[in-house]
């Protein structure tokens, strides 16, 4: 029988960056979620915001090993910094949203990475939503954004398949470093597409 | 329902009501009311505490609430963190906000109890008049 890894994989991100809506799009079953209805100048940008966490797993296989990847969201706003310091305990990988159409966010984005950073020197992937296919913004991302040793992509959050090819690349970043050596001969794929 | 900040005579008369609770239970060393998603409403507490409290509030509240889904229920009604030096106390007011009161070991558990219950009915209706029906 492979062997079974499970690990737990923060996303951060600013304020409506796409937090939530990428885990629910990778997630292979139903979220749990602490969502509450945004007040004040939130409430323009959307309804409802995460105050707490969410948490959902995305099982992935390989020939020669199985993963779950534990998936923990934590709040956007600077109000609740407490909670990404609880979150952030034990984590293997952090993922970073990043808006490409919100410059004026990417250094909340700069500031989340240094605060997880503080925490652990776990790997990291700069994930920039909405810009599977502009690399001009993601390069510009890794210029206003820049976390050593990170990896930077540019994807949607709304696309599962998008999503999930986006945590893959951070599983095969912290695969690498745990070997300590390049990981391009290994191919993962979700468990249950 | 939104819970955009109090106008200024209803933040006054929610102060009002915290002020009493804690005038009448001397072991009751503050109160806030929290929106759900983390904002001040109103407040008994020294300032630089009220925005962090309001937060850790809302996502406790929140996480109470998913603990709750556990045995069927829909959220939350209230929260007590017990503690060696007292108690916190959570309570649900209305749909859209919470309120806290910190309170030293020794206070009169049953009596806190009675009297925050009030205080979240009055909450409630002074909330009320705030709110924006269908949003």
């Amino acid at each position: 029988m492979n062997p079974h890894f499970d690990f737990k994989i923060v996303v951060a991100g600013p304020f409506a960056a796409g937090k939530t809506t990428m885990i629910a799009a990778s997630a292979d079953g139903p979220l749990v979620g602490t969502e509450a209805p945004t007040s004040g100048g939130e409430a323009a940008v959307k309804a409802t915001t995460t105050v707490g966490m969410e948490y959902g797993t995305l099982a992935v296989a390989s020939d020669s090993f199985s993963v779950e990847l534990n998936l923990y969201g934590v709040p956007g706003q600077e109000r609740f910094s407490f909670m990404w310091d609880i979150v952030g305990v034990g984590m293997d990988g952090l993922f970073l949203l990043v808006d490409a159409d919100r410059p004026e966010t990417w250094a909340t984005s700069a500031t989340m990475a240094a605060h997880f950073g503080a925490l652990s020197s776990t790997p990291v992937v700069v994930g920039v939503n909405r810009a599977s296919t502009r690399p001009e913004v993601v390069e510009q991302v890794r210029h206003a954004v820049p976390v050593p040793g990170a990896r930077y992509i540019g994807f949607e959050v709304i696309d599962p398949q998008d999503a999930r090819n986006a945590l893959l690349e951070l599983l095969l970043h912290m695969l690498e470093q745990m070997n300590d050596e390049p990981a391009a001969q290994t191919s993962v794929q979700v468990a249950t597409p | 329902m939104t819970t955009a900040p109090l106008q200024t005579d209803l933040r006054t008369q929610a102060e009002n009501a915290l002020a009493d609770l804690f005038v009448a239970m001397p072991l009751v060393t503050g109160s806030v009311l929290a929106s759900t998603d983390g904002h001040v409403i109103a407040a008994d507490l020294d300032e630089k505490r009220q925005k962090p409290t309001a937060a850790m509030v809302a996502s406790a509240f929140a996480l109470g609430g998913r603990l709750a889904e556990l045995n069927g229920s829909d959220g939350a009604d209230e929260l007590t963190v017990r503690s060696a030096k007292g108690f916190v106390l959570i309570l649900a007011v209305g749909t859209g906000a919470a309120l806290v009161i910190l309170a030293q070991s020794g206070v009169n558990l049953g009596l806190l109890n009675l009297k925050a219950r009030q205080l979240v009915q009055t909450l409630s209706e002074l909330l009320s008049v705030q709110e924006v029906p269908g949003v």
